[in-house]
């Protein structure tokens, strides 16, 4: 073989790789089986500074995998929370990761688990913006946020 | 009292002592129980029973005058406490409640819901009157000095406390609604997870029927 088609060759095989390994990246997430869904928020009226997120958590792989972080470009943070309401008390706790065992879906849902923003702007029905979400194991993850009504009770995914 | 031949007068004598000297015993527990049973019948009967304790002094957020309860009557009041910071169940309510208005069409007229801040530091009155109106201009957000809205939160027997969170703090709150009559009586409460649908047919019963 001449050395200029061996070049080439390399170069072309390299480029491939670097292309597969890049593609792998993107794919980490789809390869573990976790996959983000029914990304939506609650609109927030002028002036309130916390905004809540809800989305729905699935792990199709055979591996446990923990939801460790969020981020958005429009929260200056974003913490998870719980809401639980026993004997007529409401109380919210801020919670460290959610974990996914193999096969389970974690759907976050008002009077359940929520990401509270620490919004820089309000939040206004129909409006849309990126979420990451970061996983132990599938690195980060990132979905479309639709934002609904003030009170919104679910994903008005038909809209 | 010791005699020395006569036994059966003795005793006799001081029977008669005893009892002109001793407390009426059977009356006084009669009388006790005709209290009592009055009492629990009024008590426990709706039309008798007084706003006791469910008083409020408090301050308007849109006009930022004083209010009391007493600014109130004629209208039936269903009253939430909660915070503006609260992303979950406050929100949710205060959209049953505005969902609740709509449902009631005309016979909304007849009803005021209030919402009672538990959080006056952060919950100012511009903020206060912007979230309310978010979800129902009807709704009337109150504040108060912090003196003011514990005394309101005892009357109602809302429970509240301050959860500290680093820099932030979240506030653990009883969430029912409470339902006050025209007159400033107690009619009842619903739970935070009564919708719209149920507080409007009771509504609706109790609108009615007056």
């Amino acid at each position: 073989m001449h050395r200029k088609q061996y070049m080439s060759r390399l170069i072309a095989a390299a480029a491939v790789a670097l292309g597969l390994w890049a593609a792998a990246g993107i794919e980490a997430a789809a390869a573990t089986g976790v996959s983000v869904e029914h990304a939506w928020a609650r609109a927030t009226p002028r002036g309130a500074p916390n905004g809540a997120a809800y989305v729905t958590l699935v792990n199709q792989g055979s591996e446990s995998d923990r939801l460790v972080a969020a981020s958005s470009p429009l929260a200056v943070n974003i913490q998870i929370h719980e809401e639980k309401t026993e004997n007529g008390i409401s109380r919210m706790r801020q919670l460290d990761g959610i974990d996914l065992p193999p096969g389970s879906t974690v759907t976050l849902k008002p009077s359940g688990i929520h990401l509270m923003l620490g919004l820089k702007q309000p939040l206004k029905q129909g409006q849309t913006f990126p979420l990451t979400l970061t996983f132990q194991k599938a690195g980060a993850v990132e979905v479309t946020v639709k934002v609904g009504a003030v009170g919104a009770m679910d994903d008005m995914s038909g809209m | 009292m010791a005699g020395n031949g006569d036994h059966s007068a003795q005793p006799a004598a001081v029977e008669v002592r005893t009892r002109s000297q001793g407390l009426p015993w059977g009356p006084l527990l009669g009388a006790l129980l005709l209290v009592v049973t009055i009492g629990s019948i009024a008590w426990f009967h709706p039309s008798q029973t007084r706003s006791i304790g469910r008083s409020f002094d408090l301050i308007d957020s849109k006009s930022g005058r004083l209010v009391s309860d007493r600014d109130f009557r004629g209208k039936w009041l269903l009253v939430f406490f909660g915070y503006t910071r609260c992303p979950d169940v406050c929100p949710t309510t205060l959209s049953e409640i505005a969902d609740t208005l709509a449902k009631l069409g005309p016979l909304a007229g007849l009803v005021q819901p209030l919402f009672i801040t538990l959080d006056p530091k952060r919950d100012t009155q511009p903020v206060l009157a912007d979230y309310t109106a978010a979800f129902d201009p009807r709704i009337l957000a109150l504040t108060g000095s912090p003196d003011q809205i514990a005394a309101a939160a005892r009357g109602y027997g809302v429970y509240f406390a301050t959860r500290e969170a680093g820099d932030d703090y979240s506030i653990d709150h009883s969430a029912a609604m409470y339902l006050m009559r025209p007159d400033g009586a107690y009619e009842r409460s619903f739970l935070s997870t009564a919708g719209s649908a149920e507080i409007t047919k009771r509504l609706q019963g109790l609108l009615q029927s007056r």
